[in-house]
């Protein structure tokens, strides 16, 4: 998230795509605040939900077709001259110049430039900047020249018009245009919008465009880095955000650096070579990973054995290890051992019978959850004979959240500490006390090894505070902020660290090992003050003030404790408020400087998310996107499917694609899995005709372990159910409250009918295609006395493909059949 | 899907409304007796006393019984709220059973010992009466004062229970002296003629009642009546209460009383009785429903 | 008397999400019980005895200002009548008026005669088969006692559910209404603020954003008890013509016989 949930207050108008009034009620009450003030509430949705009950606007668009939507709307800004032109003109890339090899979809008929049929893949070497002699980017900052990203934009998105938009999403042109015209018309000088997105964008073969869409969107309407704007990513579980920021990911390392690639980066001279780039931020790369190494390995790690990082475990390629590869693999035989902590991949994961029938083939299993899950039990599953399954599944009971000391990340990237409440049960130990249990144990049995790649392992640190058996979390955060390794003088020689020291800020990472940092992002989070005490500023707890309306005293954002990133945007060129309206930091001439004999300063209501000293007028003063290596937003953006999101069908649709010939994102994964575990529905299957889409539900939480296992929460919804419309339903026979089957080429379920008027058949090109919602909380086990908390497991459903870039399923639309009773 | 809730009182508590309002008709009928004529009476008197006696026993024990734990029906005691007709009406059932008592004993002292109580009687009867009425009327008022849409807008709910109380009670104390063999006296006569003039009362009280909610107009107690009136409950209201219960016994009590007939007064007797308790029985399940 | 402390729901800010219903429950040790259909996301037709704040859904087609459907909730609880129906009713003085002016049921008194079930005229109070008493929201007494909100309140992410005394608030609720009318909301109304109105005014009042009838509320709910005057009325008519009846029925033959 760029902002954060408490800015949305000034926002002028919310453009909500997720299902936030049901998912992220907490913060949805910022967007009421908004509302109260007089902001207009935008929901785009296949389904009419409380979200849209609160809105002001609903737009029902066809499961899928997001960038149709997000085109269409920036082909309206573009069209119509809403867009924020200054904006645009300097604080993104839209004036550079484009490679003049390089072609869109208008002109290849749905491709980019660079498709090979035969690899599947695009060679991207047309998909970059015209440069100058200096290798800065071409630029025209009248937008006119045809080879601008601002052309090559506006021509893209001219064929996303409001006809196409009322075709593929389904969603009526005058509705459409209203909606556009409110948002974004309530942008500019002093005027911003916000947009939330979550599931809604990423559960589709082209997750990542989608959200690229409306980023650029963003970037159009001048609504990054300033109040009541941005992008509003709402996050799932609530610590997810911290678990990718200390990336319990495949792909990358804690704090966003990519996880090293076995044949691309053989060493750790060619990784922050590749990896590093030459301009923005991440020019400090190899200062976070060398600090990272350290922490790894601690005293090990030397300058002379590259700090460590051959005992890195490295990738074989980009294109394997995630949820679904893993899973893949598991059925094929490939995993021989798998540990499940803390998810219940037998209900939430996307094909859900291969997940438990891959389970089926491993040797040992370990289910270390608060429950006993679905994944425990997944010998026990409906149609499945136990003594059949061969799998060793071993269960140990955790301790959650209540019973530990620890933090949580939330969605606006707010780090925030808690006490145990209570001592855990029994047996049940938090995951920190189990994992270095295990990895002390395991350094016991491999103590003496010779063996090279044991080494890492061996050096490694599980010992935190006094216990080894217990360890005290405040030292892993300690670890995570970065400590100095050794005592560091500034030139005078005056001690800055005393060793141990925690770090006030990442800017005093180094990349000579004589720090570490588990996250370098988190730096700041834990400090000492003058009188040598630790202070945890997780910990504390002041709340918004009238003057810090962003409450920068509650838990600690990172980085630094910002809430707002990219803030420089808030201010024009010269380092003056947009307007005096939207004002959020500035270029204060007379403030002090950094030095004794300067003057000018950025001052204002957040932490800048620049240079505090750098002035406007000086070199790079004015480009406020420090992240990316040229120091604009960028709306020309290679990813792996192509530089602007282009709108392909999903992998199971009704209908062919009305944009080009390329019916479904060329580079889309689908997993070919053996004994026909994954079969798809081809485009317009009679067999199927309904799309389908699954969600939650504001009464469950995920897989329902933490819902459907607790009476009081078990009972808020009556069964399992599926949504439909009253045409639908009649066309069907279905009456309100009756059995239904529905059934996919993967699998079926046996649900409620809930038969609805927030359900409204689509016109799709002319024709009615009907949409049907299922929420996915439910599984075999739940209270006994509420026989409603047990229902099939919709992910039964769900097929295992994937987008092109991070691998995320297709959970939000594929296709269906609804049969009436159960069959 | 109506919000509103029901108390779910049991069919025991029907019975209670039907024997509370028996006993007070049967007092009520044998003080009046008591008082135009204690020796022309005398049977009819004994046999209302009696009646009351009989009737009222369960009374309090069904009342218990339905609260489940006994010691909590003295809570009703320990308060006097005049806004309720519950409370009014438990403690009008106390001093009303004080009643009963005392003048079923003093009947049973006359009887006994050839003694002559009816000066006794006749104060314990006319105070006695007075809660009989309300005995026999308040659980219609208490229906009334609820929110339950049938009930609410019938306003004639005690003025019917109270008149069914009587003709119950009469058709009672009608039955005793017939199968006594004393359907010849004038008292029997007179509880025929009393048997007629009740199930008169009562008939008019459910006119007035089905007109009063017909009346209120409101979309719920138009669903309540049609309950009563067309829907699940119809067979038992106009089978059971209006023909079975008080049209046919007030024909055949009218021929009875033109050329009485032993076999004639047993069976409207029965009819009262019965069609009585249906009345209040389809009256309690269809406000309930 | 204290101030009178009222609890304000105000619709229009209420997005369903049911806090408020589960944090009774956990508040007040309310147990689970099998859900009913309704055909929506509500759980239970009404309240129960284990359901003190029931979150109602109301899909009302073209309701909403620009004319689309309108997805009506509301969190509804006792009410919390100046006149209170159920009060009223009980013969045991088991409901009684706290000395903020909110109702409540003393388990310890109530004897389980169940009449306060069909007194209330907004179906509130529930009876409780395992205790044997009638239960309904208790306004979080031990918790108000206590310098604590209820606890549907505090749980509200929207301020939906608002606590406070009840002057204040109906102040606040009429300036919410008329923004919501310059908003596009024509219907919105307040439901139950007026003191002078249906039963005293309620001290948990509501802004909805349609008519009463909408959500399934009486549109003039009366108190019960009013009822009393006329019924008794017609009840005397009764016992006199019962009266006169039987006079007439001895009298007629009998006269002069006595002796
Ligand atoms: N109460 C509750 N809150 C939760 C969770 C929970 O389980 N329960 N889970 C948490 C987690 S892990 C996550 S990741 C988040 C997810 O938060 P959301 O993304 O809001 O969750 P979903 O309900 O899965 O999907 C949102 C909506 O996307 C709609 N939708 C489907 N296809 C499309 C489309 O193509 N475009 C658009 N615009 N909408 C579409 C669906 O109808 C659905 O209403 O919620 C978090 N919050
Ligand atoms: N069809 C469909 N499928 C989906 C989605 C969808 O929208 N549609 N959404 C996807 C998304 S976004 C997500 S995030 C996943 C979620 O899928 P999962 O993460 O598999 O689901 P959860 O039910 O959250 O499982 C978390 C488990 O952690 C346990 N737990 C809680 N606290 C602790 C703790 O402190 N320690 C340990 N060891 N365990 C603990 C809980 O009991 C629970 O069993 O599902 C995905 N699946
Ligand atoms: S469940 Fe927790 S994280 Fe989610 S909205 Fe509620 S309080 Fe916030
Ligand atoms: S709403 Fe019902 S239960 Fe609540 S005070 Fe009023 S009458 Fe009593
Ligand atoms: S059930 Fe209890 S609270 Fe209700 S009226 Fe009877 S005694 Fe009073
Ligand atoms: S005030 Fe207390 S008892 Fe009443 S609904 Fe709210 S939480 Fe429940
Ligand atoms: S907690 Fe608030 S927003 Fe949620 S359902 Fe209750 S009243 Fe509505
Ligand atoms: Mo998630």
């Amino acid at each position: 998230m760029t902002t954060n949930l408490i800015d949305i207050q000034n926002s002028d108008v919310i453009m909500a795509t997720s299902n936030m009034a049901e998912n992220h009620p907490v913060g949805f009450q910022w967007v009421m605040k908004a509302k109260e003030r007089g902001a207009k509430l935008i929901h785009v949705d296949p389904r009419f939900t409380r979200t849209s009950a609160a809105a002001d606007i609903h737009a029902p668009l066809r499961s899928g077709t997001n960038i149709v939507f997000f085109g269409g709307m920036i082909n309206y800004a573009i069209q119509n001259n809403l867009f924020f032109k200054d904006y645009v003109v300097h604080y993104t890339n839209a004036a550079f110049l484009i490679d003049p090899a390089f072609k869109t979809p208008t002109d290849l008929d749905g491709l980019f430039t660079g498709w090979d049929e035969s690899k599947k893949s695009y060679d991207r070497s047309s998909w970059k900047y015209q440069l100058d002699a200096e290798g800065n980017p071409k630029r025209d900052n009248s937008l006119k020249d045809p080879q601008t990203v601002f052309q090559l934009l506006k021509r893209h998105y001219s064929r996303y018009t409001l006809d196409m938009v009322e075709r593929v999403c389904g969603i009526p042109k005058a509705r459409f245009e209203e909606i556009s015209k409110l948002f974004c018309g309530n942008s500019g000088p002093d005027k911003t919008g916000t947009i939330t997105y979550a599931l809604n964008l990423t559960q589709h073969t082209n997750g990542v465009e989608n959200i690229r869409a409306l980023a650029m969107l963003q970037l159009l309407l001048g609504n990054i880095g300033r109040p009541g704007g941005g992008i509003v990513a709402l996050r799932g579980h609530a610590n997810v955000q911290g678990a990718t920021d200390l990336e319990l990911l495949y792909h990358e390392l804690p704090g966003y650096l990519p996880m090293p690639l076995r044949d691309a980066h053989p060493d750790l001279k060619t990784y922050l070579e590749k990896e590093t780039p030459k301009g923005g931020f991440w020019t400090n790369r190899p200062k976070f990973m060398v600090s990272l190494l350290k922490a790894f390995y601690g005293d090990a790690a030397t300058k002379e054995n590259e700090f460590g990082y051959q005992w890195l475990p490295k990738r074989a390629s980009a294109d394997a290890y995630s949820h679904q590869h893993m899973f893949v693999d598991m059925f094929h035989g490939k995993l021989k051992g798998f540990l499940a902590d803390g998810q219940n991949p037998a209900v939430g994961g996307p094909n859900a019978k291969l997940a438990r029938a891959a389970m089926g083939k491993l040797e040992w299993m370990v289910v270390a959850d608060i429950f006993l899950t679905e994944t425990a039990e997944f010998w026990k599953a409906p149609g499945t004979k136990p003594s059949d399954v061969k799998t060793e599944v071993f269960f140990l009971p955790m301790a959650p959240a209540a019973e530990k000391d620890g933090s949580l990340t939330n969605t606006m990237r707010l780090i925030q500490w808690h006490d145990a409440a209570v001592k855990p049960p029994g047996d049940c130990t938090s995951d920190a006390d189990f994992f270095c249990r295990l990895a002390i144990r395991l350094q016991k049995l491999y103590a003496g090894s010779k063996k090279e790649r044991d080494k890492g392992f061996l050096a490694a640190n599980f010992k935190y505070g006094e216990k080894a058996e217990h360890p005290d979390i405040v030292e892993v955060l300690k670890e995570v902020n970065g400590v100095a390794t050794e005592e560091i003088k500034d030139k005078d020689g005056k001690v800055v660290y005393k060793k141990g020291q925690p770090l006030n800020t990442f800017a005093h990472l180094t990349d000579d090992g004589k720090t570490n940092s588990g996250c370098w992002i988190y730096t700041g989070a834990i400090v000492e003050d003058k009188d040598g005490k630790i202070v945890n500023r997780t910990a504390s707890r002041k709340p918004a003030t009238k003057e810090d309306y962003l409450g920068h005293g509650w838990g600690f954002a990172w980085p630094a404790n910002r809430r707002i990133i990219y803030n420089r945007a808030s201010a024009d060129l010269a380092g003056r408020p947009w307007s005096e309206k939207k004002k959020l930091i500035w270029w204060d001439h007379e403030a002090p400087g950094n030095e004794p004999d300067k003057k000018g300063k950025w001052v204002g209501m957040d932490v800048p998310d620049f240079n505090p000293f750098l002035d406007p007028a000086a070199k790079n003063g004015d480009k406020p996107f420090i992240m990316r290596a040229d120091l604009v937003g960028a709306f020309f953006g290679p990813l792996n499917d192509g530089p602007f999101p282009e709108h392909y069908e999903p992998m199971e649709s009704p209908t062919k694609n009305l944009l080009s010939k390329r019916q479904t994102n060329p580079v889309a994964k689908v997993w070919d899995v053996a004994e026909g575990k994954n079969p798809l529905a081809p485009v317009g299957s009679p067999d199927y005709p309904y799309v389908i889409t699954t969600y939650r539900l504001t009464e469950h939480h995920l897989s329902g372990v933490m819902s459907r296992y607790l009476p009081m929460l078990a009972e808020l919804h009556h069964s399992h159910f599926a949504e439909l419309s009253h045409e639908l339903a009649k066309e069907l026979g279905i009456q309100n409250g009756e059995k239904v089957t529905v059934m996919s080429p993967r699998g079926k379920v046996h649900v409620t009918a809930m038969v609805t008027n927030r359900f409204k058949p689509f016109k799709i090109d002319g024709k009615t295609v009907h949409q049907i919602g299922v929420p996915w909380h439910w599984g075999f086990n739940g209270v006994p006395e509420l026989p409603g908390s047990k229902g099939d497991i919709t992910n039964d459903l769900s097929a295992t493909v994937g987008d092109p870039n991070v691998y995320i399923q297709e959970t939000k639309a594929f296709l269906c059949n609804v049969k009436k009773g159960v069959v | 899907m109506s919000l509103l809730q029901s108390s779910h009182w049991p069919f025991l508590i029907d019975v209670y409304f039907f024997l509370g309002g028996l006993a007070g008709g049967a007092f009520v009928i044998a003080t009046v007796a008591g008082l135009v004529g204690s020796r022309l009476y005398r049977d009819v008197v004994r046999a209302g006393y009696y009646v009351a006696l009989l009737a009222l026993i369960p009374c309090p024990l069904i009342l218990i019984v339905d609260l489940g734990v006994p010691g909590r029906f003295l809570n009703m005691m320990k308060t006097f709220n005049p806004q309720s007709p519950m409370s009014m009406g438990s403690w009008a059932l106390a001093v009303f059973g004080l009643c009963v008592g005392l003048a079923a004993l003093f009947t049973l002292i006359e009887d006994l010992q050839r003694k002559n109580l009816s000066n006794q009687k006749l104060i314990v009867g006319v105070i006695g009466g007075v809660f009989g009425f309300f005995v026999a009327a308040y659980p219609g008022v208490l229906l009334g004062a609820t929110a339950r849409p049938l009930w609410t807008n019938g306003h004639a709910l005690g003025a019917l229970f109270l008149a069914v109380g009587a003709s119950t009670a009469a058709a009672a104390i009608a039955l005793i002296l017939t199968l006594a063999g004393r359907a010849a006296g004038e008292g029997a006569t007179a509880i025929r003629r009393m048997t007629v003039l009740a199930l008169l009362i009562q008939a008019l009280s459910i006119v007035v009642f089905i007109v009063a909610v017909q009346g209120a107009g409101s979309a719920a107690s138009d669903r309540a009546l049609a309950l009563l009136l067309s829907g699940p409950f119809k067979m038992t209201f106009w089978v059971g209460a209006i023909i079975v219960g008080t049209v046919v016994p007030l024909l055949l009590g009218l021929a009875d009383l033109k050329r009485p007939s032993l076999a004639l007064s047993a069976v409207t007797a029965l009819l009262v009785l019965v069609g009585g308790f249906l009345v209040k029985y389809v009256v309690m399940a269809a406000g309930q429903a | 008397m204290a101030r009178t402390l009222a609890m304000f729901t105000d619709t229009s800010l209420c997005i369903g999400c049911r806090a408020c219903q589960v944090a009774c429950k956990q508040w007040n040790e309310l147990g689970p019980e099998v859900p009913d259909w309704t055909g929506s996301y509500q759980n239970h037709t009404h309240f129960t005895d284990k359901t003190f704040r029931l979150v109602r859904f109301f899909e009302a087609p073209g309701a909403a200002p620009n004319g689309d459907l309108a997805w009506l909730l509301m969190s509804d609880v006792c009410k919390h009548c100046a006149d209170a129906g159920c009060l009223n009713a009980c013969p045991t003085g088991a409901i009684y008026r706290t000395e903020h002016g909110t109702v409540n049921i003393n388990q310890d008194v109530c004897n389980g005669c169940r009449y306060c079930v069909s007194a209330c005229p907004f179906g509130v109070v529930s009876f409780n088969e395992q205790t044997g008493t009638a239960t309904k929201c208790t306004f979080c007494n031990d918790r108000i006692h206590n310098g604590l909100g209820p606890a549907c309140a505090k749980a509200c992410p929207t301020e939906s559910i608002q606590f406070g005394f009840r002057d204040d608030l109906v102040v606040k609720a009429q300036k919410r209404v008329e923004t919501l009318k310059g908003m596009g909301f024509k219907e919105a109304q307040l439901y139950g603020a007026d003191s002078k109105g249906f039963l005293g005014g309620l001290n948990a009042f509501f802004l909805l954003l349609g008519k009463p009838e909408t959500y399934g509320l009486p549109v003039n709910p009366k108190l019960p008890q009013k009822n009393i005057f006329v019924d008794s009325l017609l009840s005397i008519g009764s016992a006199v013509l019962v009266g006169v009846g039987a006079l007439m029925a001895f009298r007629s033959r009998g006269d002069g016989k006595e002796g």
